[in-house]
């Protein structure tokens, strides 16, 4: 058969510049979080989940915090100037005991517009930043989950909250990095950890 | 030129010619020359072909990405991670090895499939990455990450699939990121989508040689240049919140209208030639479907009745400065290309528009002026409704004059279709009586089928 192909003849470098570049962004992407997860130091904080599902990334639960409140944080030293917009560092405490199951929470103290450099051992900055709605980021809001175990979990949420036991059984294991960075690592539902 | 459906129909008749004996097999060779029969099978095949390769391989790409939304935890993240990446080296290597060494059509189409599976395999590794780490970060700029990264391919490789997939994906971030139920602040990227579509897409539909690209493009375009500057209004008072809501609409008309491509400025393309390619005409169309759509809007006599003009007292959530820069940008290059569209061959002639632009001019003045006034001080009331439906029954009739001249089919249709949406729409709107509605009804109907066949009978080309 006779075939007329119009074939277009692409320099080598013209495929190699795109691809090497989006595969730059592929990696990039991670590369903060990969490094708060290979060194940063594993506290446990209260939370209040929700959960929405987003097409590129699937289920999620979407994460509140005690310390998401900007009124909490208000209360703390050093917190009643902040406002919208506004970077600022978290000091949180160890609790007593890091031995128990479930684990006990860490404890807001203070809060710092610059890094602190004077921590005790038992304390450590988390860097957040207050947003437009008054409410804090700290790029711990979102947990994703496989499909199969959303029901299961959801499940155990409602059971939590009927047991009306919420103040305590809601943990979040985050893993800080010496820079304040700060990434989702499992959740704590009652005795029960999870881990994806 | 001879279109393609004829020579469809030309192949069969002197198929059935040559059998019947009244053409021998040297004319029939002689007509199969001249109007290529070979390459007219082989592209009803390779259309075909293409259609079904890119669906499989949209499919494919809907499958990845699906599964890493699925989270499946039977493999280990590092398993996920070296799958997906490998996957994506894979495909676009094979893609673009298959595509560049093709010796048959149907092999050239495999590897763009290939590589339209890559541009989707390349979203589903952003996704993993970021879920990986749970990280926190909204949708919508993982959409625009992506969306940018195919683009900087479809660029790489002129091709124009990838190009669509690129302004569907910023589409997608663009519409996601304006957070219209929550009062966060906008992205600066999504505040200057305007100016960076039009930057970016554009010449890449000069390099691919694709109106469907400068469509999307065009659309994209006008309507985030409205959304920006429409999202403002509630936060500025009079007289500007009736300057900027007329300037949202007359921008896009006159810069469209008066678009003046520049192929060479784009001659990057290391393949084709530019010498024929031009996007005025497309340009101008784009702007007649949106100047209708515009005049049909501001119709409705509400719109002219109840307008609240009162301050809202909002809280931007915008920047001004990103708005005011892009409508001051559009602004310069639209006067620039008006004065042009004015200038004529003869140097020593007067700086005069011609017919078209002249009406478009007018009308863009018009509906400046009635919009500004009627947003400021609620003016105008029904004298804007009178003048905008009749601006929009003036615009039919112009589209199925130019079309009865110019033998076009399209215009002609338009016309025909927008009277009528015209007629409809004042019917329903004013609460007519039942009778009238099937008077009306009967008359609408009636007179399409007649003007219908009779365009079709004595005027349509065929």
């Amino acid at each position: 058969m006779n075939n007329t192909l119009t074939r277009k003849k692409i320099p080598l470098t013209y495929f190699v510049i795109p691809f090497a570049i989006q595969l730059f962004i592929i990696l990039i992407i991670p590369s903060k979080s990969f490094y708060t997860y290979k060194t940063g130091q594993n506290i446990v904080i209260q939370t209040r989940p929700i959960d929405p599902y987003d097409l590129l990334r699937g289920y999620s639960q979407t994460l509140s915090y005690e310390i998401s409140n900007l009124r909490t944080l208000q209360q703390l030293p050093g917190g009643s100037n902040l406002d919208k917009r506004d970077t600022f560092y978290l000091t949180l405490e160890a609790p007593e005991s890091l031995q128990k199951t479930p684990p006990l929470p860490w404890n807001p103290m203070e809060i710092n517009k610059n890094k602190p450099s004077n921590l005790a051992t038992n304390q450590i900055a988390l860097k957040g930043i207050v947003n437009n709605l008054r409410s804090i980021n700290y790029g711990l809001e979102t947990y994703y989950m496989p499909e199969n175990q959303r029901q299961k979990i959801n499940q155990e949420i409602r059971d939590i909250r009927v047991g009306n036991n919420t103040r305590q059984a809601f943990f979040v294991e985050i893993k800080v990095d010496k820079f304040g960075n700060s990434i989702p690592y499992s959740l704590w539902l009652g005795e029960n950890n999870y881990r994806f | 030129m001879t279109s393609q459906k004829f020579k469809q129909q030309l192949k069969q008749e002197a198929e059935q010619w040559r059998i019947e004996g009244l053409i021998d097999q040297k004319i029939y060779d002689i007509l199969a020359q001249r109007y290529q029969f070979v390459n007219l099978a082989n592209s009803s095949n390779d259309r075909f072909t293409a259609i079904i390769i890119t669906f499989g391989c949209i499919l494919l790409g809907l499958a990845v990405i699906t599964f890493v939304a699925a989270n499946w935890q039977v493999w280990s993240k590092p398993i996920k991670v070296t799958i997906l990446i490998s996957s994506f080296f894979i495909s676009n290597i094979a893609g673009f090895y298959i595509w560049q060494k093709a010796i048959t059509n149907w092999q050239s189409r495999l590897g763009q499939g290939l590589l339209l599976i890559s541009s989707l395999i390349l979203g589903a590794n952003i996704g993993l990455m970021s879920q990986m780490f749970h990280q926190t970060g909204a949708l919508y700029e993982l959409y625009l990450i992506w969306g940018f990264a195919v683009l900087l391919m479809a660029y790489g490789l002129s091709l124009t699939s990838l190009g669509i997939v690129a302004i569907i994906l910023v589409s997608i971030g663009y519409f996601s990121g304006l957070n219209w139920f929550s009062n966060r602040d906008i992205n600066y990227l999504i505040q200057f989508i305007p100016l960076l579509v039009i930057c970016f897409f554009i010449p890449l539909a000069y390099r691919c040689r694709s109106p469907w690209l400068f469509f999307l493009t065009s659309c994209l375009t006008i309507v985030s240049f409205n959304i920006n500057c429409l999202s403002n209004i509630g936060t500025i008072s009079a007289p500007l919140k009736g300057f900027l809501f007329a300037i949202a609409f007359s921008i896009p008309l006159a810069f469209f209208w008066s678009y003046q491509d520049k192929p060479k400025l784009f001659n990057f393309n290391i393949t084709a030639s530019f010498n024929n390619l031009t996007f005025t005409n497309l340009s101008r169309k784009i702007t007649v479907l949106y100047l209708s759509l515009i005049l049909y809007i501001f119709s409705f006599n509400w719109w002219w009745q109840y307008y609240p003009n009162q301050q809202e007292n909002l809280m931007s959530r915008w920047d001004y400065f990103s708005l005011l820069l892009q409508i001051f940008l559009f602004t310069i290059v639209a006067i620039y290309w008006w004065y042009k569209l004015g200038k004529r061959q003869n140097i020593n002639a007067s700086w005069r528009l011609d017919s078209h632009s002249f009406y478009m001019g007018t009308v863009i003045i018009i509906i400046s002026l009635l919009i500004s006034l009627n947003v400021n001080y609620n003016l105008v009331g029904s004298i804007g409704t009178v003048i905008f439906n009749g601006l929009l029954f003036f615009l039919a009739l112009t589209l199925i004059r130019q079309a009865l001249k110019s033998e076009q089919r399209l215009g002609y249709w338009s016309g025909i279709c927008l009277l009528s949406l015209q007629v409809f729409s004042r019917m329903f709107e004013y609460n007519t009586g039942l009778l009238t509605k099937a008077i009306v009804l009967f008359a609408c109907g009636l007179s399409v089928i007649i003007a219908g066949i009779w365009f079709e009978k004595n005027v349509a080309q065929p």
